[in-house]
């Protein structure tokens, strides 16, 4: 299919795993001076997203990605998720991160699938980036960053043709196939049936470059019209208002790929019969990739540059929880069917700790340390002496 | 309890009048030779049918009627038990559970009075059996108009009076018992012609259909009274082979061919091409072409697809697919058209030609035998770019025209006397002359991009089915004293929820048809009453 399809891939599903952390991080929120050691407070939460969208828009990452290439396996991009959610002092147990992982392809299909005309895959992929550096707005180095990327993505894209996006959409469609997790926010939105499908409206603006339907012009020999006729369609559709920006800033009117999640609702998923998903997921995979470990790796050798902090010392691991409450999550563990291909494979990604220990020391000697101040007066003398206590 | 009108009327509850459950047959038998059905006759411990539906109201608590047995606590279980008791109806349908309001506050709570109603019931039923057919009509009639005047339940002022029936009518409601036959009968309520499109048996298959244009071949082999279908899945292709009714009978996957230490190719089209002395089955997919015998059962030829000038952004695959004379054509990603000599057996099939007209990759191809001496033109190819190319086949293909496209892709392409049907990326279709390439028809038929046509030649219509859900049949005719092409819409059908990714008709004729979805995995099949 398509080699042009994976940039615009990750960069959607990176953007509705946000979504979902800045939900939930929001929703265990606890005003800082209140909060125990182990809780989240505002300042935490802006950390993780911090931590993980500099890790997304790592400069040699989003390179490689835009190299045309085939989709990654299913497996490997799960895997690139996990280690991304992981990138900061959050932690996710399986459970969770199963939860996070169908939240964010189920999204990304509702997204895919309701894409008016198949160019406009992009505009909710700026949709996404502009809501991430909604997230980073006090971080500029990190706004700069994310800015880059959408100007790689306006050079790979903006001259594509209709019929080479139509090719992106299948690839991505092709991606999804088979996925019917139920979403109860889109339950509840009535966007999804009961069956896990969703509900293709026929009713709304039709796309831009398309006429409303219901027109047959006849022409003659020479081309002049001799007749025009009108039939019923079934829809009920209206023309086009206006086109969606393709520039770093501007109105992307569609409003697929904004923050659905902003409302404070609490979502769920539910996997519909398990059996269901691993009979479809067990076909897939019947030839073993032999290129994945060489996938992996490559992946292992890109994060290379990933700091992993230990839960050590002063600062513990939090745990975040994508369920309402911990019970819920253990049983969600429990019921996880046994034979889903999302084996852990562990990659050593450290950086070379030696290397910076060194660094840490020189930098030490350089410290200068503070010269007392000496006041004029006695009395500003004793006063500065108080201060300082 | 207040004191209950009583009413001098004619009675309303003629027999049958509340039961709109009841079979029309049976109640029609009933009004005419006068016999009670076996429901009316006395009900041994059941619940009145009337109790529910009556709108009179009761008359008076404990009227006892003679003969029926029951007493008070009996009456109150058969009250609670009304609530539980469903099977009222023919078939078991759940008939109205609630009195109306207004008459509840009069039911006495100690004993119904629907004994009294049975004893009505038998009086009226023995006056039928004593006058004449005509006289047991107008007074039913005159019932019925007065139960409607008088009623207070909105169900007997409809206009459609769903109790009442002529002699020989079926009510809607009668004639859809199961759910999903009364959801699938859609009518045509367009001028002209009133069609009306049945949903059929689905055939299952065993994986879903992939989202890729064109997605559906059906090939009919009415001689062994057979239909085969072909969808492509993914990296796998199913044909399933079904009876007439729809019943599969059997089933096979094929897979594309793959070099060793790669991931599995993906399949981009399947089809079945009708040569004059065989029938081949075509696989393209992004490694190459592969042609089977046409049960799938035996693979005949591999052409492996010459990736050489491809910059890497490219992808490398065939797609577009059609038979021409003893020739198979199949376009690829860089927009040349392979041409393939089929001997009549065996398999010594040829690469002969190499048709270079387009810039960038085919999307479909199709072709018709050139029969009528109008009809000069052979083959039509189309590409992402909505360029069409007319061809003349011979032992040279010979390019006759170029029709050029308008910004959105050409997705699918058909051919009919001479008419070129072109449907596009952005819901139109385009009717052209092939031989001079003129524009004859512009309709704006889909809301999104079209994914499949096809042709009933015998008749002259054509399918074209979009991603909007939407499949819709057109008239196609030439106007004889001009020789103007004109098109009228005879039908659309909505498929719901359901990305079309392919559609075809099923016979010659037209007057059955098979479609495809996205993530559907079934072939949807519909056909005209």
């Amino acid at each position: 299919m398509s080699m042009r399809t994976l940039p615009l891939l990750f960069l959607n599903l990176g953007g509705e795993m946000l979504y979902i952390l800045d939900q939930r991080l929001r929703a265990q929120n606890i005003p800082g001076d209140k909060a125990r050691r182990d809780e989240w407070t505002e300042v935490d939460r802006k950390r993780v997203l911090h931590d993980i969208i500099s890790t997304m828009f790592n400069k040699n990452f989003i390179e490689e990605l835009f190299k045309p290439q085939e989709l990654y396996s299913k497996k490997a991009l799960r895997t690139i998720y996990d280690r991304l959610a992981h990138a900061s002092i959050m932690r996710l147990n399986q459970a969770s991160m199963d939860k996070l992982y169908d939240l964010m392809t189920m999204a990304l299909k509702y997204q895919v699938l309701l894409c008016p005309r198949p160019k406009d895959v992009l505009l909710v992929t700026f949709n996404h980036l502009d809501a991430i550096k909604g997230f980073i707005r006090d971080n500029p180095a990190l706004v700069h960053l994310v800015d880059e990327t959408s100007q790689q993505l306006i050079e790979a894209y903006g001259g594509l043709s209709a019929g080479e996006f139509q090719l992106i959409r299948q690839t991505l469609l092709t991606f999804f196939q088979d996925l019917h997790i139920r979403v109860s926010i889109f339950l509840k939105d009535k966007v999804q049936n009961s069956n896990g499908r969703f509900v293709l409206p026929v009713s709304g603006p039709v796309p831009w470059e398309t006429e409303v339907p219901g027109l047959i012009r006849m022409f003659d020999h020479k081309g002049k019209e001799v007749k025009r006729t009108e039939f019923r369609h079934g829809g009920n559709y209206i023309a086009a208002l206006k086109e969606g920006s393709f520039e770093l800033y501007g109105d992307r009117v569609l409003k697929l790929g904004t923050n659905m999640y902003s409302a404070n609702r609490p979502v769920e998923t539910h996997t519909s019969g398990a059996s269901k998903n691993l009979a479809s997921q067990s076909q897939q995979s019947i030839a073993p990739n032999p290129l994945a470990k060489e996938e992996l790796n490559f992946l292992a050798k890109l994060m290379g540059g990933m700091e992993i902090r230990k839960p050590s010392g002063p600062e513990p691991g939090f745990r975040l929880n994508l369920f309402t409450t911990d019970e819920e999550e253990e049983q969600a563990a429990l019921t996880r069917p046994e034979e889903l291909p999302h084996e852990v494979v562990n990659i050593q990604a450290t950086q070379d700790q030696q290397r910076n220990q060194e660094l840490a020391r020189i930098m030490g000697e350089f410290e200068v340390t503070d010269q007392p101040r000496w006041s004029a007066s006695k009395g500003d003398d004793l006063l500065a002496m108080m201060d300082e206590l | 309890m207040g004191e209950p009108e009583q009413d001098s009327r004619t009675p309303v509850c003629m027999p049958g009048a509340h039961l709109p459950n009841c079979d029309a047959e049976q109640r029609a038998s009933a009004r005419l030779d006068g016999t009670l059905p076996e429901r009316w006759k006395e009900p041994r411990g059941k619940t009145c049918p009337e109790r529910e539906e009556c709108c009179f109201p009761e008359e008076g608590g404990g009227a006892q009627a003679e003969g029926l047995g029951g007493d008070l606590d009996k009456g109150k279980e058969q009250i609670k038990g009304v609530k539980a008791s469903k099977q009222l109806g023919a078939k078991g349908k759940k008939v109205a559970k609630k009195m109306p309001g207004e008459w509840r506050s009069r039911t006495s709570t100690e004993g119904h009075s629907c004994r009294s109603h049975w004893a009505k019931l038998r009086m009226e039923a023995m006056e039928l059996r004593s006058t004449s057919p005509s006289r047991r009509q107008a007074s039913f009639e005159a019932a019925w108009i007065s139960a409607r005047a008088h009623c207070p339940r909105s169900r007997f002022r409809q206009e459609s009076g769903p109790c009442y029936l002529g002699p020989g009518e079926m009510p809607q409601r009668q004639a859809m018992r199961s759910q999903k036959r009364r959801k699938d009968l859609r009518v045509e309520e367009s001028r002209g012609a009133l069609r009306m499109f049945r949903r059929e048996r689905s055939i299952p298959l065993r994986g879903s259909a992939a989202a890729l244009c064109n997605n559906l071949s059906v090939l009919q082999l009415p001689v062994h009274n057979l239909t085969h279908f072909g969808v492509v899945h993914g990296p796998s292709a199913q044909l399933v082979s079904a009876a007439p009714e729809g019943v599969p009978l059997a089933q096979r996957q094929l897979h594309a061919k793959e070099r060793a230490g790669v991931s599995l190719p993906l399949i981009t089209q399947v089809h079945w091409c009708v040569l004059p002395f065989r029938i081949l089955l075509v696989l393209t997919s992004h490694r190459g072409i592969q042609m089977y015998e046409s049960d799938g059962s035996v693979m005949v030829y591999w052409h492996a697809l010459n990736s050489g000038d491809a910059s890497p952004v490219q992808a490398v695959f065939a797609r577009g697919i059609a038979s021409s004379g003893h020739f198979i054509c199949v376009g690829t990603w860089s927009g040349r058209v392979l041409v393939f000599d089929v001997p009549a057996k065996g398999p010594n099939i040829v690469l002969s030609e190499e048709l270079a007209g387009h810039l960038t990759s085919v999307t479909d191809i199709a072709s018709e035998h050139a029969q009528e001496q109008d009809c000069i033109a052979d083959m039509v190819t189309a590409d992402d770019s909505g360029l069409l190319c007319v061809w003349r086949s011979g032992p040279e293909f010979k390019l006759l025209t170029r029709i050029p496209g308008f910004g959105a892709p050409c997705t699918s392409v058909q051919l009919w006397q001479g008419i070129v049907a072109a449907g596009y990326g952005n819901g139109q279709l385009r009717l052209y002359e092939a031989s001079t390439g003129t524009l004859h028809a512009q309709i704006n038929a889909h809301a999104r991009a079209i994914c499949a046509l096809d042709l009933a030649p015998m008749v002259g219509k054509l399918l074209s089915a979009a991603e909007d859900t939407f499949v819709h049949i057109w008239k196609l005719n030439r106007n004889l004293k001009n020789g103007c092409i004109e098109v009228e819409h005879c039908h659309g059908e909505c498929v719901p929820d359901t990305q079309v990714c392919g559609a075809r008709f099923c016979d010659p004729s037209g007057s059955s048809l098979a479609v495809t979805g996205y993530d559907l995995a079934e072939i949807l099949r519909f056909s005209s009453v």
